[in-house]
């Protein structure tokens, strides 16, 4: 057979090295490098969607070469929402800048993309592959309503319609529409909440009148359009005369359904294709955890076949093929492989490898998981999973882990961050598709209502028993989330005996609180969503509710929340954690500010990761694994969990500041030679938090988080070298940890520092040229918005320094005053101050409505009183004057030095910056007291942003 | 489950109509009084991103609850209040606009004689400047309620019976005061 050749490639792609080794939670949880892969309608191209930290792009491959052939860079300011290929040489792309949606059209020409943006508004209903120049587009006339063309591109471009074919004048409120290829006709599905009506109608693209395809209340039932086969039938798939979701007949007319063309035995059925001529090709289903497509043409049914020997254990799919089927782009998945991409040539018969969608997991071992069924006392068969952590970390302990729901979600055999989390770090893992999950019928779905902490339960422990009976765990904890978590405390409450410990999140532990969190839940008519998981209220579901179970509760548990969770809402972890310390049982927690019922960020499952695992080891007493025992992406992945606790302690995020525990995971991360760690220990020492200062053993730390190539600490001993801080003023050395700083990130912040070298160092180190180039806006503005602003803040460090002691040329000047105006957007230079408070303040905040915030002057004069106080400050309150201008629309900069007079004779420079803004109002320079180390005095010098001095003056602070 | 987005009715006005209400005193010290006749203690939960100018109440009296007690954050305010049912009125956001509560979305609570009422957080989410929308729910935090009368009122608690008197009904102060939690 030709197709044979498939497994030449492939070999090639399955054949990388895999390290067994703890796996770095960043490259675990985050979004795919690669998606969004299409082809152009001869085949010749295949496009994706690539991005990372640094860059946003779609890439254009060639089918023939396997190579790049083209980039468009999209931006990290931009998103690319959608984009379709027109023709062979046109795409239209649905971009987002902000707030602001557009359309563009990207066109190929040579080996260049140009894109010309349109200013319709509306949405594309289908880019009509019969006619390659034109599109059926949805036109926004007024407010909801709509009007459908079909309108040639350059007309679209240009948001002309006016020689456009218009299908329907008014689309009422229909707000959305969909176009069916195979009966050319325009679709639209609406959905009743209040009648729980579904509703599906029909309109030729030629042009006429609706036509409703199907009616039906859908309530507690599947029903969705599989195809339009005829003008008096169409084909569904439901479950309304099924157990399982079945493929079935509708005819139009009667409005009835008819025969059932297949029903699995065991599964409900996802999807139903059909060929041009209505003929069925294939349905698909869940099987043990993966789509499984049943083919019923011979040519479908021998490539599957061909494909389940090439892919064993994972699931493909056709992601798009070109007009004539000849070449394809195909997705392979399954628990350890997060998605490789293939290009598919039918006439050569050739697979051949184009693209991973996780790069980064190319040489980490994934971990397959074991599927089983097993027959419950009551004779269901419940499926399961379990992946075990065959590695040289294996802790023996298992990790059962209750999906949420309860009803409706399932487990897959698909890869699974968590799980590879956990099991690359030495835990088995087992989840359970109990009853009430999807997939497996009706009856089985129904089955889990209402029987929260009972027959769930009974499930999971069923499965549980099955697989301790096969392996040896010395120990076995639940973990789990949203009725997951629920279901892990459950658990542990009715097995004392065989769970050492628990960690819920964002679970509901109070089942009649589910009732009755606030004020539109319990009210009756808003009781049905809820009854349809839980079951009827009822005073005894406090027989199954942890909150009032607390006191059974043996194993120490971690409780996780969002605190803003509407689904589960904080009010339930507050009350099983007040529940368990009233009983004193071992509790600990991790609440989120500004979280719901799941993270809003890639960072937070990773904290939520990180301080799980940490439970679990300390918990358990399982011995971490020496850092020299380790690769060194092992020891990175466990510093890197550790220093991502310490950061939500230190940093002012959505978790409560801790210092003294930041400092503790910092000191264990930097053990497993995290570099940003090393440096954040050193900074402690530096600062005098939490230890006692100690600018050697600061230094010590900062020097070797710069042996391991971090570049923050090459940019602090840098700036320590020039300022003199701590250290001798040494330029040579300034200048080679500055430049290895840059060298190694090229992040605005080390570009600008090495520009204040540039610009002020001595004799002939200073490179006045170099230091201009290194301040070019230009760049950090292409490369994002965000980049952009960290640049500006860059120059606001540096220009005071250059300003006081660099000597510009006119050309050099004139350069300097482009990029101060380009950042700040200036309409004067020339400053004075005016009305200006030197002295003590107190800062009062304005509490309540319409109270405003003041600062107080406590003293006047540069001779201040030290304070404790955290809302003291000493400095200056001033108004900035310049002769006509004097709106909100204008825009002036001051730059300011604070130089502290160390006892030593010594200079330390604790803040550099350029105020700027409408010369409107006060603007302040102020510093608290406890920034004060205790040097004689503290100087505040203002420059205008040509660098004239326009105020120095001296504070003495009295203790 | 869901999110919930307040029905609303938003009103321009610059008419005083609320000159009848009396202001909500809140307690500061924390020693049991003397409730008069037929009066409770009312503990109402306020969490708010925004400071607000007012909150009316209807009930057996008309009660405002004023800018001062209404800044952003989360904050409690403990009172005397004459027994009954009482709903939540008008929220002002400024002192010219208003939003009008829809009585059928169940802003209502239930102040009993001589007891503490805990009677659920009016958690109130607002966006925008020029025309500002606010999203509110009476949210049941009875154990962080509880866990503030017990670090602040701890006097007033062990004198006095703590109820639910939110929309809906809670058993977790009966079940906390029945001491079976100890066990």
């Amino acid at each position: 057979m030709r197709i044979l050749k498939f497994i030449i490639c492939l070999t090639i792609t399955f054949s990388t090295n895999s390290f067994s080794s703890p796996i770095e939670s960043s490259k675990l949880f985050t979004y795919p490098e690669a998606f969004d892969f299409k082809i152009s309608p001869d085949g010749g191209l295949i496009s994706a969607i690539k991005q990372d930290d640094k860059k946003r792009e779609l890439l254009f491959i060639d089918t023939e070469s396997n190579l790049i052939e083209m980039v468009l860079n999209i931006g990290l300011d931009v998103r690319l929402l959608s984009y379709h290929w027109l023709n062979d040489e046109q795409l239209i792309l649905l971009a987002q800048y902000e707030s602001t949606r557009m359309y563009l059209v990207a066109t190929i020409s040579g080996k260049k993309v140009k894109l010309k943006a349109s200013k319709a508004s509306g949405y594309l209903i289908d880019v009509l592959s019969h006619e390659p120049d034109k599109i059926l587009f949805a036109r926004n006339t007024r407010g909801q309503y709509y009007r459908i063309y079909v309108v040639s591109i350059e007309e679209f471009i240009d948001n002309s319609f006016s020689d456009a074919t218009e299908v329907l004048h008014n689309g009422e409120n229909i707000s959305r529409f969909s176009f069916d290829q195979r009966s050319q006709r325009i679709i639209t599905q609406t959905y009743d909440k209040e009648t729980k009506v579904l509703s599906i109608k029909s309109l030729p693209i030629s042009g006429g009148k609706w036509r409703l395809l199907l009616e039906k209340n859908v309530e507690d039932i599947e029903f969705s359009l599989a195809a339009i086969l005829s003008s008096e039938y169409v084909t569904v798939l439901t479950n309304q005369e099924t157990d399982k979701v079945a493929l079935q007949k509708y005819n139009i007319k009667k409005q009835k359904l008819e025969e059932v063309i297949y029903e699995h035995p065991k599964y409900d059925l996802k999807e139903a294709s059909y060929n041009r001529e209505g003929k069925l090709l294939s349905v698909v289903y869940e099987e043990l955890g993966l789509m499984r497509r049943e083919y019923f043409n011979p040519v479908g049914k021998q490539m599957g076949k061909q494909l389940s020997q090439l892919f064993p254990g994972k699931e493909y799919f056709l992601v798009d093929y070109s007009k004539d089927f000849s070449k394809s782009v195909l997705k392979v998945q399954g628990a350890t492989l997060p998605g490789d991409y293939f290009t598919f040539d039918a006439k050569r018969a050739q697979l051949r490898p184009l693209l991973l969608a996780y790069p980064q997991l190319e040489n980490e071992k994934l971990y397959s998981s074991k599927a089983f069924t097993v027959m419950t006392s009551d004779k269901d068969e419940v499926e399961a999973f379990l992946t075990l952590a065959d590695n040289e970390l294996d802790h023996k302990t298992l990790l059962v882990m209750p999906h949420g729901g309860p009803i409706g979600i399932k487990e897959s055999d698909r890869y699974n961050s968590q799980v590879q989390y956990f099991v690359s770090r030495g835990f088995s893992v087992l989840r359970v598709n109990f009853r009430g999950s999807r997939g497996f019928g009706k009856k089985f779905k129904n089955r889990g209502v209402g029987e929260f902490g009972k027959l769930i339960e009974r499930d999971i422990s069923t499965v549980v028993e099955q697989v301790i009976s096969k392996y040896k765990f010395d120990k076995m904890c639940s973990v789990g989330a949203s009725y997951g978590g629920y279901s892990s405390v459950m658990l542990a409450i009715k097995h004392p005996e065989k769970y050492d410990c628990v960690v819920g999140a964002m679970g509901i532990y109070d089942l009649l609180l589910a009732f009755n969190h606030n004020n539109y839940v319990a009210q009756e008519k808003n009781r049905k969503p809820i009854e349809n998981v839980i079951g009827k209220y009822d005073p005894n579901l406090k027989d199954t509710s942890p909150v009032y179970l607390a006191s059974k509760l043996k194993a120490p548990i971690l409780l996780i929340a969002g605190i803003e969770d509407q689904t589960a809402v904080f009010e339930h972890t507050h009350r099983l954690e007040y529940m368990l310390k009233k009983n004193k049982k071992p509790v600990e927690t991790m609440y989120y500010e500004n979280t719901g019922h799941g993270h809003y960020s890639w960072s937070g499952d990773r904290h939520e990761a990180a301080i799980t695992y940490d439970f679990l080891m300390r918990t358990l007493n399982l011995t971490e694994p020496s850092p020299k025992s380790l690769s060194a992406s092992a020891r990175k992945a466990i510093a890197t969990d550790y220093a991502i606790i310490a950061d939500k302690f230190w940093f002012e995020d959505n978790v409560e500041n801790d210092k003294d525990k930041s400092l503790e995971f910092y000191r264990k991360a930097a053990e497993y030679e995290e570099p940003r760690a090393m440096f954040n220990v050193g900074a402690f020492y530096h600062s005098g938090d939490q230890v006692t200062k100690d600018i050697s053993k600061a230094i010590t730390y900062y020097r070797k988080a710069a042996n391991l190539d971090y570049a923050k600490a090459h940019s602090r001993l840098g700036r320590m070298y020039m300022e003199g801080e701590h250290l001798d003023v040494n330029w040579e050395k300034a200048k080679e940890h500055l430049e290895k700083a840059l060298n190694l990130d090229d992040t605005p912040e080390n570009y600008f520092r090495l520009a204040r070298f540039d610009c002020t160092a001595p004799g002939k180190m200073r490179n006045i040229k170099r230091c201009l180039a290194s301040m070019n806006l230009d760049r950090f503005e292409r490369r994002s918005k965000r980049q952009f602003n960290r640049a500006i803040n860059g120059l606001r460090s540096a220009t005071p320094w250059i300003l006081s002691e660099t000597k510009f040329n006119e050309v050099q000047r004139e350069k300097f005053d482009k990029i101060l105006n380009m950042a700040f957007e200036l309409n004067e230079m020339d400053v004075s101050i005016d009305s200006k408070r030197v002295g003590a303040f107190e800062f009062i905040e304005g509490v309540g409505y319409g109270v405003k915030d003041e600062y107080k002057t406590i003293s006047n004069g540069p001779l201040v009183k030290h304070s404790e106080k955290d809302n003291y400050y000493y400095g200056m309150i001033f108004e900035v004057d310049i002769p006509g201008i004097n709106s909100y629309r204008d825009k002036v900069g001051i730059a300011a030095r604070w130089t502290q007079n160390m006892k030593d004779g010594t200079k330390k420079y604790p803040n550099a910056t350029v105020l700027y803004g409408a010369p409107k109002g006060e603007w302040k320079l102020i510093r608290k007291f406890d920034d004060f180390e205790g040097g004689n005095s503290v100087t505040l010098e203002l420059f205008d942003l040509k660098g004239k001095p326009i105020f120095k003056e001296t504070f003495i602070i009295k203790s | 489950m869901q999110v919930f987005l307040v029905r609303i009715f938003l009103i321009f006005s610059i008419v005083l109509i609320t000159s009848c209400a009396s202001k909500l005193k809140k307690l500061s010290e924390d020693k049991d009084i003397q409730l008069t006749g037929d009066s409770g203690y009312v503990l109402i939960g306020i969490d708010t991103n925004r400071d607000l100018y007012k909150i009316l109440l209807d009930g057996p009296r008309r009660i405002e609850l004023s800018s001062a007690d209404l800044a952003e954050g989360e904050s409690y305010i403990l009172s005397q209040l004459e027994a009954g049912e009482y709903s939540v009125d008008r929220l002002y956001v400024s002192n010219y606009m208003y939003y009008k509560f829809d009585n059928d979305d169940n802003f209502r609570f239930v102040v009993k004689p001589g007891t503490i009422n805990y009677v659920g957080h009016l958690n109130i989410v607002t966006r925008g400047f020029w025309y500002p929308t606010s999203y509110l729910r009476l949210d049941n935090r009875s154990s962080q309620s509880l866990v503030f009368m017990e670090d602040k009122f701890p006097s007033i608690l062990r004198s006095r019976m703590l109820i639910y008197g939110g929309p809906g009904e809670d058993a977790f102060y009966s079940y906390i005061d029945n001491g079976k939690g100890d066990k």
